[in-house]
């Protein structure tokens, strides 16, 4: 059986400058800023003022809601501001800046080993939320959330994507490649968790290598197996992902626990076993800095807090690059200022050398859009009725539904930026139905 | 032949019997009663469903009126002369309404764009990715979302990409108002005169630096106000139209030009038409 999803696309991979580069330890630069929302759900609220000394890995945003998410200190040093700083999503939000001592003074109680034979379900959700775990593969989703599945909804399967489908991006590659053994110690304890009885690691059939080196770690793991996907994006996006590996669709609307599955990223299940082994909140994540106007690309190990400006340091420009991309290119977002951090999320940064054109023509109901899409949806009249402000009628034919994987766009042969416009409706009927709401009331 | 002829003739005339007095006893069952004072309303009103009575829709309105429930002198768009009509129909007395005019509180035409933006041209879906496009966070993103809404046509964007209100298209409805993501349209008075044609809340010295015709927050405008009436509130002067006189001195003492006297502008028009 070929073990695929409906729809998708196979853009160039272009994965070549970075996928054999072993990832590099990035020095904290001197002043980190570190946003407070980081992931989807309420913000962190500020455990922090101006002029505190914090250590690494010092709690510095405490969880504004259950799905919120911890922030910490990824250096020791002083706080010098908590202010509205520029995020990666184009707005200022709450951001912690640090001066960094330069000491990386650890935290007390954190960085010590502990004992994970003893720990169970509740114990690991309770480590994970406070460890600040958020999904990594780039939704930056709370991992305690996920962790929580309520008892109607048992999960048989946690299925460990290490797709890795975005063009460009190579960081879980070269996660799987150098710390296997980190992602299947934290996949187990993902699976204690939620009681899964069985392990999946998935990644597509371009990284053989990471595929033997999963194998091995997984051997030792009665209950896991890894199985490699032909390359397709979006493989790695949760419910074709699942699709492919189990032939069960997730619900429209539904999230994975309604089929029995769980699915957790690689650097996630990796960060889940920092926690829980030694006490070592979300702090740093490895970035694949690269792209055609990147100088020396790199698969780098950054604190979160670094500005994009320190990596471009580091990374250098062949030419001057046109639009600066957060994730990959295909889902990821422009970038208006090199003064963003990274964030728990920022599974890449991607240089490109070209600007989408600003020119679209009608749909010429070509199909094309239908084909490639994996949520089997039709964007051409989605957009046909967005293009002309028909939220509502978008919405009727399952406008929210949408992924935003860009594959629609990516085909179109009238170059129309479909996903624009469905993501500009989705906001759109969200305040429509706050307004309703409000007018409720 | 003929027997088919008259076979079919019967059978088909036949149905249409039936089915005219199926159609008949329908319409007389299940006639939807239309009260006739609504429909003449409904008539009456401009139709746009703009919203600016506040009510959804001019069908809304009219259902209202007729109950008695609201003013006849909400609907901005029909004005003066609608809310006469309306109160003779319905023989009530209503107080006068005036005019009112869209106003664009910035004209940053010549203020720097500082980042390029390719998606689609609609202020709210740029907002999603960016909190500006030029540098002024502040400033209208002149990709017309005010524009494409009026359901009037009264508003077009300049070539620097501002939005201009055709006053005597605009009714006052305010749905440019509610729909900038920025609002930096108001709805003012006709009465009024004098705006403050920026909305920036950044200090003097950042607002000037990105845009030459901000409201530096000197309080030069409050100094000479004869009447007290601007006050500056977050960097930002602010007119209290309540006590404006419109007398238009502030627009003469302000040093970067933010305020704008819509009088010889007016009159200007006035003159050429």
């Amino acid at each position: 059986m070929r073990l695929t999803f409906s729809g998708g696309v196979h853009p160039r991979e272009a994965k070549d400058a970075t996928k054999a580069l072993p990832i590099e330890a990035f020095e904290a630069p001197q002043v980190l800023v570190v946003p407070l929302l980081q992931h989807i759900g309420a913000p962190a609220r500020a455990a922090v003022k101006a002029g505190d000394k914090v250590a690494k890995g010092e709690t510095i945003g405490e969880p504004g809601g259950f799905i919120s998410a911890a922030v910490h200190a990824p250096v020791s040093g002083t706080v010098s501001a908590v202010e509205p700083r520029l995020g990666p999503g184009g707005r200022k939000i709450m951001a912690v800046v640090i001066e960094n001592d330069g000491e990386d003074r650890w935290a007390d109680g954190t960085n010590v080993k502990r004992d994970t034979s003893s720990l169970d379900a509740d114990t690991i959700r309770n480590i994970a939320s406070d460890a600040g775990l958020v999904g990594m593969g780039g939704a930056a989703f709370p991992t305690h959330v996920k962790l929580s599945p309520p008892d109607n909804k048992p999960i048989e399967l946690l299925l460990v994507n290490g797709a890795e489908c975005e063009p460009f991006l190579t960081a879980d590659h070269r996660l799987m490649l150098e710390e296997p053994e980190r992602i299947a110690f934290g996949a187990q304890l993902a699976a204690r968790a939620v009681s899964a009885a069985r392990i999946i690691f998935a990644l597509e059939d371009n990284k053989p290598d990471a595929a033997e080196t999963l194998e091995k770690a997984a051997s030792k793991i009665p209950s896991a197996t890894v199985v490699t996907l032909p390359t397709r994006y979006p493989q790695g996006a949760e419910k074709q992902l699942i699709e492919a590996v189990t032939g069960r669709q997730v619900p429209s609307g539904g999230l994975p626990m309604d089929v029995g599955v769980l699915v957790q990223n690689v650097g996630t299940c990796a960060a889940l076993q920092d926690a829980c082994a030694f006490n070592v909140p979300l702090i740093e994540r490895i970035t694949t800095v690269t792209g055609p106007s990147a100088g020396r690309p790199a698969n780098l190990r950054v604190r979160i807090g670094t500005l994009y400006e320190a990596l471009f340091e580091r990374v250098g420009f062949a030419g001057a690059p046109r639009r600066i991309v957060m994730g990959g290119p295909m889902m990821g977002m422009a970038q208006g200022s090199v003064e963003v951090p990274v964030t728990k999320g920022t599974s890449g940064i991607v240089l490109l050398d070209s600007v989408p054109g600003d020119v679209w023509r009608a749909c010429i109901r070509c199909g094309k859009c239908v084909r490639a899409c994996p949520v089997s949806i039709v964007p051409s009249q989605i957009s046909v009725f967005l293009e002309r402000g028909y939220v509502d009628e978008a919405n009727e034919i399952d406008m929210l539904d949408c992924i935003e994987c860009g594959c629609c766009t990516y085909v179109c042969p009238a170059r129309r930026p479909i996903v624009n416009w469905i993501k500009a409706g989705k906001a759109e009927l969200a305040e429509r139905r706050a307004r309703e709401r409000e007018g409720a009331k | 032949m003929s027997g088919l002829v008259i076979a079919s003739v019967v059978a088909l005339g036949g149905l249409g019997v039936i089915f005219a007095i199926g159609l008949a006893l329908a319409n007389a069952k299940l006639a939807v009663h239309r009260d006739p004072l609504t429909q003449e309303i409904l008539e009456l009103l401009p139709g746009a469903n703009c919203g600016a009575c506040g009510l959804a829709g001019c069908a809304a309105y009219a259902e209202a009126l007729a109950a008695g429930k609201v003013p006849a002198n909400l609907c901005a768009p029909g004005g003066a002369e609608l809310s006469s009509q309306l109160a003779d129909i319905l023989g009530v007395e209503v107080e006068d309404q005036e005019g009112a005019f869209a106003i664009v509180h910035c004209n940053r035409s010549e203020a720097k764009q500082s980042v390029d933006y390719h998606g689609i041209k609609d202020c709210k879906a740029a907002l999603l990715v960016r909190d500006r496009i030029y540098d002024c966070e502040y400033a209208c993103l002149g990709l017309g979302t005010c524009a494409r809404e009026c359901p009037f046509d009264a508003i077009v964007m300049s070539p620097e990409g501002l939005p201009i209100i055709i006053e005597e298209k605009c009714t006052a409805c305010g749905v440019c108002a509610r729909v900038c993501p920025k609002d930096i349209i108001s709805v003012e008075k006709s009465t009024s005169f004098v705006h403050i044609q920026c909305c920036s809340r950044d200090k003097g010295g950042v607002a000037r630096k990105n845009c030459r015709r901000a409201c530096i927050a000197c309080g030069r405008c409050a100094k000479i106000c004869p009447v007290d009436a601007i006050e500056i509130k977050e960097f930002l002067a602010i007119i209290d139209y309540e006590k404006c006189i419109s007398c238009g001195k502030c627009v003469g003492e302000c040093p970067t030009g933010a305020i704008g006297n819509y009088r010889q502008m007016r009159r200007r028009k006035a003159s050429v038409a």
